[in-house]
């Protein structure tokens, strides 16, 4: 019977036990600071630093522990560099650990000013500027890029410090959504291109006709993607809160009458089944093998697409091609043919606060090797010989039988591995139909961003969007598919408008106004 | 549940004129190795129950991790406050609530009436086949369930469609409308716990005397007959006791099925209580007012429970306490 | 009870329902394996009904090969062997200890404190905040195991299970030098298999299928369980671009075999088990529920 006692007590005292050696090691496993970094080795750290990195991992292309670059980049750092890739629910997974203080990352690459902003006035992150003293790199960069006050400014936080790393060289195709067509299918039935949303809907019609099972402007993102149109029906629109530089105010798309007219419009084409009956709850391969299939024709997506749709639809059919079309101009009063801004990236590194020096110190350097010449170009390009060789005089990457993306292949550009990116680099990660689609396109955007990406909230304000947006935004997308779905009819729509209003939009607007004058000055 | 739950009969069992004190010594004494059976789930309970209870206390702050449950303010009802103010809290009521409700009228009787059904069978084997595969579905996860569901009723590539269309339907994409997530919710839900539930009854049934039936068969007594006056009285209290579980915790539908079958599309039925923590509490970051929103949903469920022990206690004699 | 040997029309009524109810049950089932060994050209077009089309095995090749599926379902196993077997002892010894009503010091209060948790608890975010800040259990095996190592349900059904073990015996073997914990372990176990039998199946089920706790309290991917993998797989969200086409060889493979395939991979040991344990769940659910 001693047995069964020394059983229980061995157990609790483990279980006691793993949390205290838990607790205990943070402190005692730091190299001190004063420990000269692992010069002497050429990298950037000694053998016995470690690191914990966390990154998002995207479906598309999920992170994997084998991609040449992170060897490069954990080569380059010397030491114990730990990836924790988050597969799903990345705002759920972030909030749990930003819970503790034990369970900080030393970095983390977070995809949103948004993301950086809901932490960081209650002080979870390190500010960047009042610590250029350990970022040579960065300062750098900071000196020799002309545009790089305008990327510092964007990424300022609502007490004035930044936090969050500005990524360069992604704005000439990454992010760029625009309208695109089938052209064989186009050339095949000797069809000209629609230049408004008329046009559109004839066009969809038409081929509906000829093919009933056919859903011929279907795009994926459920009405989220009406913010790609707002822009061809008013000038800046989006769905949610945007600045109108026009009237220089700020706006809630939804309550614009343009919005509505633009809504109806989205909705006929749903009612008379230009897109299919799941619309707003289709996946993305769905999607993709409805436009394989040819039961896509137009639709608006991001210019990056066109590669993904090519490799999966050309093994079918050869002459399968998507190019990029002008913007087909809206039908009310204030129409332009532009799409919105979007070729910003908003993702980049942060440093935690984990309250311990050295890991702080080490975070800095770590980060500050991305914008090192070596640094900047192992991501964006890897190794010669390896992961690109030079033909032509021009650099190109080395790609594997299948033609699988770099991203997949080698991690080019994916979570983590992109801070200061040569733009070169970024272009040769796409076909050259892709890229020269990208430079039309270019032309097509509006001159400026939505601010509402990037401006920075003050503490109060910040606390009045984080408790108030959630409920607000949620009720807003559910009413807009209430009324897409036609579950609630559009005569009500001018109520929902001051339902919406009751719920607190004045207010919000008034903060965003105030941040944004607070901005501009 | 009576006899294990009551507790209030310790101290008058004890033989001889004792003070409390001198009791608990004496039964120190002699349970001491007892005690120290009990002893690590008392200190579990503590600290995984317990401790979390006093941790309530930060719906009434506004809490930040940084500045920790000492360091953060307080702010007074505040969240409760904005909870009430804001546009959803009748509708996580209300959904909770009935689609508690709905699932206790559907589900409720479902397992009653197969096992009803499965007693009647003779063929011994026929009842031993149906019986084992219908547990099998309590065994599945939530995950796998909602699953099948998902892949079943899939507007490309499910059967279930397919069959729609055949009839003459038109497709639809049946998660995204609101008016079928309590359906897919409930049914779903019979579909895995009919077996499996209907176990107790089917234990309750056989324990009917079948002389009760013979006589009754002999008085001319027809099946319906039987079942109305011998079988349903017979096991009408199991019935009661698994109605008062039930409904003890009306508030408690369960977060992952929800949460798994819920999409933007359908919050205006699928939205409840416990989701509505997850999303706005722990996705949102907003810690004391997801706290502030779990405290009133443990607090309306104790509500309603004393309710219905209360009648129950009074209709039918029956309590869990 | 007495019945004649003709069919009724009650008879026949009876019979389809319960057919009903078994093909509502196994159909599923039997779609889903059609499915997984069905060619990608057959299900894009929707024609699997019953049997596989096309039949090949790739889609099983790529599952069992995936990294992901395997390595979380080694986690789920290690998580249900050790959680079952802790929850096992905690749940066994804590009934024992409360099934001596009589003699257990502090028995009103510590009955009480079991019992109070049924009703009301701290709520999701509060448990959370101790787990990780006062518990320090984040990201690790304890983290999924303990938070359900001791269902208060379960502990009722064991200690009305040990209430009806003869107190003779137990009497003769504490007169003999036992002490509690000998009469547990001496006498009382040994003939308590069946119920041991069916708490194990009931926790080893809940450690198999558990969703919400590895959800919040893992992060390391290296770390989920089966059916966090599972949801990633199965039901992954709208917005998201799922690597490529699956394919093996030359071979397309359609997602939706994979999904069932790895579906049916992820129950397939459950499936197999719980017939053979009939006789013990079916004895623990009658205790639970009648006498609890």
């Amino acid at each position: 019977m001693k047995r069964i006692l020394a059983v229980l007590l061995v157990m609790m005292l483990a279980l006691s036990l793993a949390s205290c050696v838990k607790t205990g090691g943070d402190s005692t496993t730091q190299p001190s600071a004063t420990e000269p970094a692992g010069e002497t080795l050429g990298t950037v750290f000694g053998p016995d630093v470690e690191l914990t990195v966390m990154i998002g991992s995207h479906a598309g292309y999920p992170y994997d522990e084998n991609w040449k670059i992170w060897q490069y980049v954990k080569e380059a750092m010397g030491g114990k560099i730990t990836i924790e890739a988050i597969m799903d629910s990345w705002d759920t997974k972030v909030s749990l650990i930003m819970t503790s203080r034990d369970q900080l990352p030393d970095v983390m690459h977070v995809a949103t000013k948004a993301g950086v902003d809901k932490y960081a006035l209650d002080g979870a992150f390190v500010s960047i500027l009042d610590n250029l003293d350990k970022l040579p790199n960065f300062k750098k960069w900071m000196d020799t890029c002309e545009e790089s006050a305008a990327y510092i400014n964007s990424r300022k936080s609502g007490d004035g410090n930044v936090y969050h790393f500005p990524t360069y060289g992604l704005h000439t195709i990454n992010n760029i959504r625009t309208w695109m067509y089938r052209v064989d299918i186009f050339e095949k039935l000797n069809w000209q291109l629609p230049k408004d949303w008329n046009e559109l809907y004839e066009l969809g019609k038409k081929y509906k006709e000829l093919y009933p099972d056919s859903y011929p402007l279907a795009s994926r993102e459920n009405l989220n993607k009406l913010s790609q149109f707002g822009p061809q029906w008013k000038p800046y629109m989006q769905n949610k809160f945007y600045y109108d530089f026009v009237n220089e105010k700020w706006s809630y798309g939804i309550t614009e009458p343009e919005f509505k007219e633009l809504f109806l419009m989205y909705k006929k084409f749903y009612d008379e089944g230009l897109l299919p009956v799941n619309i707003l709850t289709m996946a993305t391969n769905d999607w993709t093998s409805l436009v394989t299939t040819d039961k896509v024709i137009m639709f608006n997506d991001y210019i990056i697409r066109i590669d993904m749709l090519h490799a999966a639809g050309r093994p079918g059919n050869p002459d399968f091609t998507v190019a990029a079309f002008p913007p087909p101009k809206g039908l009310s009063a204030s129409a332009t043919t532009l799409l919105p801004k979007t070729n910003s990236e908003y993702t980049g590194y942060v440093i935690c606060n984990t309250g311990k020096l050295n890991r702080v110190a080490n975070a800095f350097k770590y980060v500050d090797w991305f914008y090192s010449e070596e640094g900047s170009e192992l991501t964006s390009w890897g190794k010669e010989g390896e992961t690109y060789e030079i033909k032509d005089g021009k650099r190109v990457y080395i790609k594997d039988a299948n033609n699988t993306p770099v991203r997949n292949l080698y991690g080019v550009g994916t979570y983590g591995l992109y801070q200061l990116v040569d733009v070169e680099s970024n272009e040769a990660a796409y076909s050259e139909e892709n890229v020269a689609s990208a430079r039309k396109v270019l032309n097509w955007l509006e001159d400026k961003f939505n601010p509402y990406e990037w401006l920075a909230l003050n503490e109060e304000e910040t606390l009045y969007k984080q408790q108030y947006e959630a409920n607000f935004d949620a009720y807003v997308n559910e009413q807009l598919a209430a009324f897409f779905l036609g579950e609630r009819p559009m005569s009500e729509w001018d109520q929902f408008i001051q339902e919406v209003r009751k719920m607190g939009l004045d207010e919000m607007l008034k903060i965003y106004d105030a941040a944004y004058k607070r901005a501009s000055q | 549940m009576k006899a294990g739950i009551a507790n209030k009969s310790i101290g008058t069992a004890l033989p001889g004129k004792l003070s409390w004190g001198q009791l608990q010594l004496k039964k120190l004494k002699d349970g001491k190795f007892l005690l120290l059976l009990v002893l690590p789930a008392v200190v579990y309970y503590i600290l995984f129950k317990y401790v979390p209870m006093w941790g309530i206390l930060i719906a009434f702050k506004r809490y930040s991790p940084f500045k920790g449950f000492w360091g953060s303010n307080w702010v007074g009802l505040q969240h409760f406050k904005m909870f009430f103010s804001g546009p959803f809290w009748w509708r996580c009521v209300r959904n909770t609530l009935l689609l508690s409700l709905y699932s206790t009228l559907w589900s409720f009787p479902a397992p009653i009436i197969f096992a009803l059904i499965l007693n009647d069978v003779q063929n011994m084997k026929f009842k031993k086949l149906v019986q084992t595969v219908s547990y099998m579905p309590h065994f599945l996860s939530t995950v796998v369930v909602i699953g099948l569901l998902y892949m079943f009723l899939s507007p490309n590539t499910g059967p279930v469609q397919k069959i729609m269309v055949a009839l003459g339907y038109q497709k639809m994409d049946i998660f995204a409308q609101a008016k079928y997530f309590r359906t897919l919710y409930i049914a779903s839900g019979i579909w895995q716990s009919l077996g499996w539930s209907a176990i107790i009854y089917l234990a309750a049934l056989t324990n009917i005397d079948p002389a009760l039936y013979e006589s009754a068969t002999i008085d001319g007594a027809n099946k319906f007959q039987q079942l109305i006056y011998i079988t349903l009285p017979s096991i009408a209290p199991t019935i009661i006791i698994m109605l008062l579980l039930r409904l003890s915790h009306i508030l408690g539908v369960g977060f992952e099925k929800a949460y798994l079958l819920q999409n933007d599309a359908n919050h205006e039925t699928s939205d409840v209580l416990e989701t509505y923590v997850y999303r706005i509490g722990i996705s949102g970051a907003n810690y004391s007012y997801g706290t502030a929103v779990g405290l009133l949903t443990s607090v309306i469920n104790l509500f309603f429970l004393f309710i219905f022990n209360g009648i129950s206690r009074r209709v039918s004699e029956t309590s869990l306490w | 009870m007495v019945q004649s040997k003709k069919i009724t029309v009650w008879v026949v009524i009876r019979t389809i329902l319960l057919l009903i109810v078994v093909l509502s049950i196994l159909y599923p089932l039997l779609y889903m394996v059609a499915v997984s060994f069905s060619s990608n050209h057959f299900i894009a077009r929707n024609e699997i009904s019953f049997y596989p089309k096309g039949f090949h095995l790739e889609t099983y090749k790529v599952v069992l090969k995936d990294d992901r599926i395997f390595m979380s379902y080694k986690n789920t196993i290690i998580y249900t062997v050790v959680g079952t077997a802790i929850a096992l002892l905690f749940t066994t010894i804590t009934a024992y200890g409360l099934s001596k009503k009589n003699r257990l010091p502090f028995y009103g209060v510590i009955n009480s404190m079991l019992i109070a948790t049924m009703f009301f608890s701290g709520g999701m975010i509060p448990a959370y905040l101790t787990m990780v800040n006062i518990l320090k259990l984040y990201d690790n095996i304890w983290a999924v195991v303990l938070p359900s190592c001791i269902s208060t349900t379960n502990v009722i059904i064991m200690r009305t299970f040990f209430t009806q073990f003869p107190l003779e015996i137990e009497e003769s073997g504490r007169i003999d030098g036992l002490t509690d914990v000998g009469v547990l372990w001496y006498l009382v176990l040994p003939t308590s298999t069946a119920i041991m039998a069916t708490m194990g199946l009931f926790y080893a089920v809940g450690y198999w299928n558990a969703f919400f706790t590895p959800l919040i309290y893992l992060k390391s991917q290296s770390k989920l369980p089966l059916q966090i993998i599972l949801r990633q797989i199965v039901m992954r969200s709208q917005h998201e671009d799922f690597a490529a086409l699956f394919a093996s060889g030359d071979k397309i493979i359609h997602e939706d075999s994979i999904k069932y395939a790895t579906i049916f991979v992820a129950t397939a040991p459950i499936i197999a088990v719980y017939p053979w344990l009939q006789k013990y769940f079916v004895k623990g659910v009658m205790i639970g529920s009648l006498k609890g």
